[in-house]
């Protein structure tokens, strides 16, 4: 049970930080070109998306064995983790800006305004591919987040740990479509750094722990050793941000953490 | 020859970048992998020293890359 909530909720929170990216430019593209060419793009992205996920999602989970796979997940989820976290820590301690939704919003608002984009009917090639490839994008990674998650939790006896990620994944996915729609702007209010903060130790988390187990190492406790290892990231955490805090500074301008 | 030799680097650079696009950090994991793997299977150490060599050196990365942007920060 534990293992279904800490899986559903790494999931939810991996997830609802690419759809919001997603979200976005589906959003500008809607107000800006057509939202009939933003729709359609993002529908044509979510085909692509099913139809690569079919063809390889359930080849990877019948053809290649859960320790090699546990092993090869860890150093990605890692990898992943770890580059989140840093891009947090560095906002955080305000060696880097802050990442704001609204201002990429402007930006790319001011962009399409330039290009002379107005909003009409017409299907708008320029609309749908930057809708599609946005989508697609962001949608492959919360694909990896579903299989490589789910597959974590897939045993002889227990083989719906993909169910429970894609659950998580979808969820995630309800809210920031509803959140959206309510307040019908580019979701500048969630804290998008604290959900970084948060995924990237939870990605560190379970890539330290799976990949644990991929190289053979038999943790104490199981499952149970996932909340001491989570618990060593957020330590490390706080004593980073405090240190990178303490650094005397001449930068007057925070550079953008996704330059 | 060079166009597809700088079509192969971007492919590669694109990977990098989508799975780390950070150099310590990318280094030092794969270094930990690669030390624990060989402290697990071959010399068969303890657990407990597997555990904090792996550990270590995957936050050694982090460490040492939030360390240089710290000193960009700083000069």
């Amino acid at each position: 049970m534990v293992q279904f909530w800490t899986m559903f909720a790494a999931a939810f929170l991996a997830s609802a930080v690419e759809f919001v990216e997603a979200f976005t430019i589906v959003l500008v593209i809607g107000v800006t070109v057509n939202w009939r060419s933003s729709f359609l793009g993002m529908g044509a992205a979510l085909v692509a998306l099913a139809v690569i996920v079919g063809v390889f999602g359930v080849g990877l989970i019948r053809v290649i064995p859960i320790e090699a796979l546990r092993l090869v997940v860890g150093v990605l989820l890692l990898l992943f983790g770890l580059k989140w976290l840093k891009k947090a820590l560095l906002r955080y301690s305000g060696l880097k800006a802050v990442h704001d939704e609204e201002a990429i919003y402007e930006a790319q608002l001011e962009e399409l305004k330039s290009k002379g984009i107005v909003g009409s009917k017409r299907l708008d090639p320029f609309g749908l591919v930057t809708s599609f490839k946005s989508v697609l994008l962001e949608g492959l990674e919360v694909a990896f987040i579903v299989l490589t998650f789910g597959l974590q939790v897939n045993s002889p006896g227990h083989r719906n740990g993909i169910a429970i990620a894609a659950l998580g994944a979808a969820a995630a996915l309800g809210l920031v479509v509803v959140v959206g729609a309510v307040v019908r702007a580019p979701l500048q209010r969630v804290p998008e750094n604290t959900l970084k903060f948060v995924v990237g130790v939870m990605l560190a988390t379970f890539g330290t722990f799976w990949g644990g187990e991929g190289l053979g190492v038999k943790w104490w406790g199981g499952d149970l050793c996932l909340f001491p290892i989570l618990c060593l990231y957020l330590a490390l955490s706080a004593a980073l941000v405090v240190w990178l805090k303490s650094a005397p500074r001449l930068r007057e301008n925070p550079t953008n953490a996704d330059e | 020859m060079n166009s597809a030799v700088n079509a192969f680097t971007k492919v590669v650079k694109s990977i990098y970048d989508f799975l780390c696009g950070d150099l310590a950090i990318f280094i030092a994991t794969l270094v930990a992998f690669v030390v624990s793997g060989a402290l697990v299977s071959i010399v068969q150490a303890p657990r407990i020293v597997a555990v904090i060599v792996f550990v270590g050196l995957t936050v050694s990365g982090l460490v040492l890359s939030l360390g240089r942007e710290r000193n960009a920060g700083r000069n």
